[in-house]
């Protein structure tokens, strides 16, 4: 406003001057310094430029405009990018004081008549001191998670216990029934000097408890207040603690419930204890609802689910007692079960690091599996069907114990685990093929020690990681056949009472290794050197009861490996791209022996598997990622014996292999897309793998079903294609998230059928929906649909078809807080060669809590269609499979849960 | 409350946690904020959530970094947190493993919670506030003007911790401020969004006497300091961010759903239902419009 008058203001006089009517002239300048005074009492504009010594602006400086020296500010104005400032002030004021003041520079003041004009500064550095701020001590002070409240400070005449004092801290509250509230939400615990005397029933001591001897009142922010957890679970709640002003607990839950039919149990008891130095948890759990407790004894902790990885896994065994196929469906629903389940986790505290820790348990299960299973072998000359009936009665008896030694400090790390397995486990099987009734037994035990250490520990600025597994293991494995199978091969084509089928494995592995990182600019090199040896002795016979067994029933061979290894990972990261190299180069020694013929084997090889990955983000929303890479693998050592072993009633195996080297490429790429505003989720990714293995698997089936796994020194070529997509949409107004998703794939491979060479081509589509509504905190549903359509094409056979559906549908009502409804239903179809199956299973869950305590009714209805059996199919390459599996009726079980 | 829910919500947390710390994906975005303040302010931020117990402030610790370019404003809590996430992240740089790194992360589990997890950057060059805050794991971002409502100056005067304060008044997003401001400190700024006064602001008080930020130190810095970011933050506009925000908080799991972690239904609906329940605790917030 006022720059366009004064713009205007100059435009007529510029053209009153150019006029030539002086007469006017003259009385129009009195008019114009009339108006121009007034407008200046009104508003006057102070400006100019601000800058240093050297010339250069100075930007966010300060610009007051003053009535004195420290008077009121009258108005003010803060300098641009290029110095400049503009001051606009409307005051009668004749005189004012423009002061400059900005961020380490001199103090600038002067006076200035109230007139529109511009002053120029030039600042000389300076630092700024600041006054130290003196604040008074406040009666609350936090200490990193934990507030303190000096109780004294918040005191009254009138307050007598110290939930009266607790009322009036900020942030506290203590409700009508005298539940103390932080921030809005229940306290987790009350503590008195730290010990959680009282658990949930503190008002016996916060309505007593006299304010006067008591110091302060702590909030112990995101407080943890089981130890053992506080490295697994982080909380957001906060507890209180008691401080006096002049130190152990036992706690647990338990479960007891009762069902039918049959008779069903469900109990489990879970005490605790806690001392300062010490922590206790046990469990004893037993049922026979199908409640798989033996999940629990797996990995817990994220940390432990880490070392178990490192840890190799027990070899598996040569022997099984055949199966009925387990349903596609959770273990509940077909598990019969006997079990009981034994824990005990003790961790003391040697000093603030140093801990150790000892896990033990034992598990005794007893299961029962039933089931009919029809395999129709094809072949190039024809099919071979199998019809057997299948019962089986497994035994299960496990300890693990683990002796734990850790320390944990800012400055290392450190943990050895002693980890001692002893398992007693058998099998035992009747099985009825149609003709005839064939019993089987399989016993194994097994005996495993395994030490592993790491140590993590900085040399200079890097970290050096010092990794050892040591590891031993026996498993003497029997598997009894009665009637003797495969008299032709192995008892000279004589009926024989039984087969005694024994194979014996030790093992003994180890890897070491030493591993750093040095950073280079953009790039993390991660080197790492180590060395991998693996023995193995295997024994094995097969006894008919004739005095000396067939030699070729035997085995007697020594294995050693070792890997000596370099390996580099390189990573390169700049914004939006990261790019990961592995260059390994390996050294492999493979030393066989077999004892029986006096041959040995030996050979090397050296490898380099590259590797590299690339992702590439565009910008928050779009991502790329690709990579590829060539990759050696060699033979397990277990498809290595040249004696025969019986698998099982109808297997024998015969691997007679050298040691094979597969060369492998593979390669992927992905496409990213997300707008988590818009709440789109969507990828898509390829995969390709091709790799070319040494030899032929071949099946050699026998007239009566029983087959022979020989291998074909022939290259194959084994090669697939992988196609996932996925997308996911939120809609807010529907509170519902909607999802689909696609995999496709197809796969080829080289088949030896009755000694002719086959193509096989499988194909899959798997196409998926999902719909997951939330309706506030009272209703949710979630429904899921799920399809898979395989085929199966062996040249010259006609293709194999399998369609398979299952949707679930999930309701969960809370009718009132303490209160809980679900309904659960699943719908199987399956159809495979012509066979249709349809499967659907209601559940009923209705649980009623009782909130203060701290119980839960749990009444549980499933299968409430009573289905006894789920068909199920599945093929390979060679065969077609279908199992009639007994599963669980339908059983009600009423349950309640306590705390102690 | 059943408890086991509750350490179910605690693990899902952590599971997160390593997730966006390990993922690929993730960590790929994870941007760390270097910034060298010549200042460190702290003011205790006072807000009365529930205007129906008007005796009941939630107190939270505010950081202000200056120096006389920008400045960022973060809570202690936040910042405590961000630097967990940062020692984490760079232990799993340093780390050769992703495994070394895990066991090397012991903190998060320490993590503070806290509402306030918003970051705010003051550039006094180009006049503009950008404020990210946190929604679940994405971080999203708006910008606006510096001083957006004009103060109006006003002829009274206090000595406030030992600084010559003087008065300005403004309304700002559905509340009338007053704020006490400095001129000894020569920065236009001021705690959360706050400052184009001609020096730092003491304090700053509403009407209604239900917000209340005071400074409680002042002290000179040659530290960096640093904030975990993302690189990759989405810009949106501020109302927009404010709906974000209340939706994850009360059902976080449609953030989360596309990084295919399973969670019970039932643990959801209770989480849903607690978070409701914290809610109606709070009915009032700073920016009223």
């Amino acid at each position: 406003m006022q720059r366009n008058h004064t713009i205007k203001r100059k435009q007529v006089f510029e053209k009153l001057q150019q006029a030539t009517f002086p007469y006017l002239f003259v009385p129009l300048i009195f008019i114009g310094i009339f108006f121009s005074n007034t407008l200046l009492n009104a508003q006057t504009t102070i400006s100019g430029r601000i800058t240093t010594n050297s010339g250069q602006p100075v930007a966010s400086a300060s610009v007051t405009l003053s009535d004195s020296l420290n008077g009121n500010i009258l108005a003010f104005a803060i300098s641009n990018a290029k110095g400049d400032y503009k001051i606009e002030l409307a005051s009668t004021l004749k005189v004012a004081v423009l002061q400059v003041r900005a961020f380490n520079y001199a103090f600038e003041s002067r006076p200035i008549p109230n007139q529109t004009a511009e002053y120029n500064f030039t600042l000389t550095p300076k630092p700024t001191e600041l006054p130290n701020v003196v604040v008074n001590p406040s009666p609350i002070r936090q200490k990193g998670d934990t507030l303190n409240y000096v109780v004294s400070a918040f005191a009254d005449q009138k307050d007598r216990s110290i939930a009266d004092v607790l009322s009036k801290m900020p942030g506290i509250e203590v409700q009508a029934d005298g539940r103390v509230m932080y921030q809005g939400k229940a306290i987790q615990k009350y503590y008195i000097e730290g010990m959680d005397l009282l658990e949930g029933k503190y008002n016996l001591a916060n309505n007593n408890l006299p304010h006067k001897s008591v110091s302060s009142v702590q909030i112990l922010e995101n407080h943890q207040p089981i130890r053992i957890l506080d490295s697994l679970v982080p909380t957001d709640r906060a507890s209180l603690n008691i401080k006096l002003k002049n130190n152990i607990t036992v706690t647990g839950s338990g479960r007891a419930g009762i069902g039918a039919e049959p008779f069903l149990w469900d109990a489990a008891m879970t005490p605790m204890l806690f001392k300062k130095q010490t922590q206790f948890i046990g469990s004893w759990q037993t049922n026979n609802t199908g409640n798989d407790v033996s999940r629990q004894l797996k990995t817990l902790t994220i940390e432990n689910l880490m070392d178990q990885l490192d840890a190799q896994p027990a070899a598996a065994s040569f022997l099984q007692v055949t199966e009925a196929a387990v349903p596609p469906v959770g273990s509940n629903r077909y598990l019969d079960n006997n079990v009981h389940l034994l824990t005990g986790n003790l961790l003391t505290k040697i000093n603030k690091d140093l801990e150790i820790r000892v896990n033990a348990s034992y598990l005794n299960d007893v299961q029962n599996r039933q089931g009919d299973a029809t395999t129709l072998f094809y072949t190039p000359s024809g099919e071979v069907a199998l019809v057997e009936n299948i019962r089986n009665r497994y035994f299960v008896n496990e300890l693990e114990t683990r002796l734990t030694v850790q320390q944990n400090t800012p400055k290392g790390y450190f943990k050895n685990m002693l980890t001692l397995n002893l398992h007693d486990n058998q099998t035992a099987g009747i099985l009825f093929n149609g003709t005839d009734s064939i019993a089987q037994r399989l016993t194994r035990p097994m005996q495993q020690v395994n030490n592993q250490l790491r140590w993590i520990t900085p040399i200079g600025k890097q970290l050096i990681t010092i990794y050892s597994n040591i590891q031993y293991n026996q498993m003497p494995d029997v598997l009894q056949v009665t009637p003797g199978p495969f008299a032709s091969l192995l008892h000279g084509n004589e009926a024989y009472p039984e087969l005694r089928q024994s194979v014996s494995q030790t093992h003994f592995n180890t890897h070491h290794y030493l591993e750093g990182t040095k950073g280079w600019r953009k790039w993390t090199f991660t080197p790492r050197a180590g060395i991998q040896t693996m023995h193995q002795q295997l024994e094995s016979e097969a006894e008919t009861g004739k005095p000396v067994s067939p030699e070729n029933a035997q085995n007697n061979r020594n294995a050693n490996t070792t890997k000596a290894y370099m390996q580099a990972n390189a990573i390169f990261k700049a914004k939006g791209l990261e790019l990961t190299f592995n260059l390994p180069f390996s050294s492999h020694h493979f030393y066989l022996n077999d004892m029986l013929k006096d041959s040995s084997n030996r050979q090397s090889f050296l490898t380099f598997d590259p590797g590299m990955y690339a992702n590439i983000i565009f910008n928050a929303y779009w991502r790329l990622t690709g990579g590829g890479g060539y990759q050696n693998s060699f033979s397990n050592f277990n498809q290595i014996f040249n004696g025969l072993i019986v698998e099982n009633y109808r297997s024998i195996r015969i691997n007679n292999l050298p040691i094979a080297q597969t060369r492998a490429a593979y390669g992927s790429l992905g496409l990213f897309y997300r707008d988590p505003i818009k709440a789109i989720f969507t990828h898509i990714d390829y995969r390709y793998q091709y790799a070319r293995q040494p030899y032929l698997p071949v099946n050699r089936i026998n007239p009566d079903g029983s087959r022979e796994m020989v291998a074909l020194l022939q290259p194959n070529d084994v090669g697939s294609h992988t196609l996932n997509y996925k997308f996911s949409k939120y809609v807010t107004d529907l509170k519902t998230t909607f999802g689909a998703g696609l995999q496709a794939g197809i796969s080829q491979s080289k088949q030896v059928l009755d000694g002719t060479l086959t193509r096989s081509i499988n194909r899959y589509l798997r196409p998926n929906i999902k719909m997951n509504t939330r309706l506030g905190g009272y209703m949710a549903w979630d429904y899921e649909l799920n399809f898979n359509m395989a085929r199966n094409a062996l040249k010259g056979q006609p293709t194999n078809k399998l369609f398979f559906l299952s949707q679930s549908l999930q309701l969960h009502i809370y009718p009132a807080k303490n209160q809980y409804i679900g309904l659960a239903g699943e719908h199987y179809y399956n159809k495979a060669l012509n066979q249709k199956t349809n499967i659907f299973y209601p559940d009923l869950t209705y649980r009623y809590t009782f909130t203060k305590k701290r119980i839960d009714l749990q009444l549980t209805a499933t299968n409430l269609l009573n289905e006894r059996t789920y068909i199920s199919t599945r093929f390979t390459d060679f065969y077609f499979y279908q199992s009639i599996f007994q599963i669980r009726p339908r059983q009600v079980v009423a349950s309640v849960k306590f705390q102690f | 409350m059943n408890k086991s829910i509750t350490n179910q919500e605690y693990l899902l947390g952590l599971i997160f946690f390593l997730f966006a710390i390990t993922s690929k994906a993730l960590s790929q975005s994870i941007q760390i904020t270097h910034f060298k303040p010549a200042y460190i302010a702290t003011y205790q931020y006072r807000l009365m959530r529930d205007t129906t117990k008007r005796n009941v402030y939630s107190n939270t610790e505010l950081l202000l970094f200056f120096n006389n370019e920008e400045s960022y404003c973060i809570s202690n809590d936040r910042l405590y947190n961000d630097s967990i996430k940062i020692a984490g992240y760079q232990k799993l740089l340093a780390a050769n493993s992703i495994e070394t790194a895990t066991k090397m992360i012991k903190s998060p589990l320490n993590m503070r919670s806290t509402s306030d997890n918003y970051l705010i950057r003051k550039d006094y060059g180009k006049n503009s506030i950008t404020y990210f805050n946190y929604v679940v794991f994405e971080e999203i971002y708006y910008k606006e003007q510096m001083n957006e409502g004009k103060w109006g100056l006003v002829d009274t005067s206090s000595t406030i911790l030992g600084f010559d304060c003087k008065m300005a008044k403004k309304r700002y997003l559905g509340r009338n401020y007053t704020a006490w401001y400095t001129t000894s400190i020569p920065v236009q700024d001021g705690p959360l969004k706050f400052g184009g006064l001609p020096g730092l602001i003491i304090q700053l008080k509403d009407e209604l006497n239900e917000v209340d930020i005071y400074l409680t130190d002042l002290k000179p810095s040659t530290e960096q300091v640093r904030f975990f970011q993302s690189s990759n933050p989405i810009k949106t506009e501020r109302k927009k961010l404010y709906d974000l925000l209340i939706e994850a908080y009360l059902d976080p799991s449609r953030w989360t759903e596309h990084l295919n972690v399973r969670v019970r239904e039932e643990d959801k609906i209770a989480l849903i239902r607690r978070r409701q329940e914290a809610l109606k605790t709070v009915n009032n917030r700073l920016e009223k419009e």
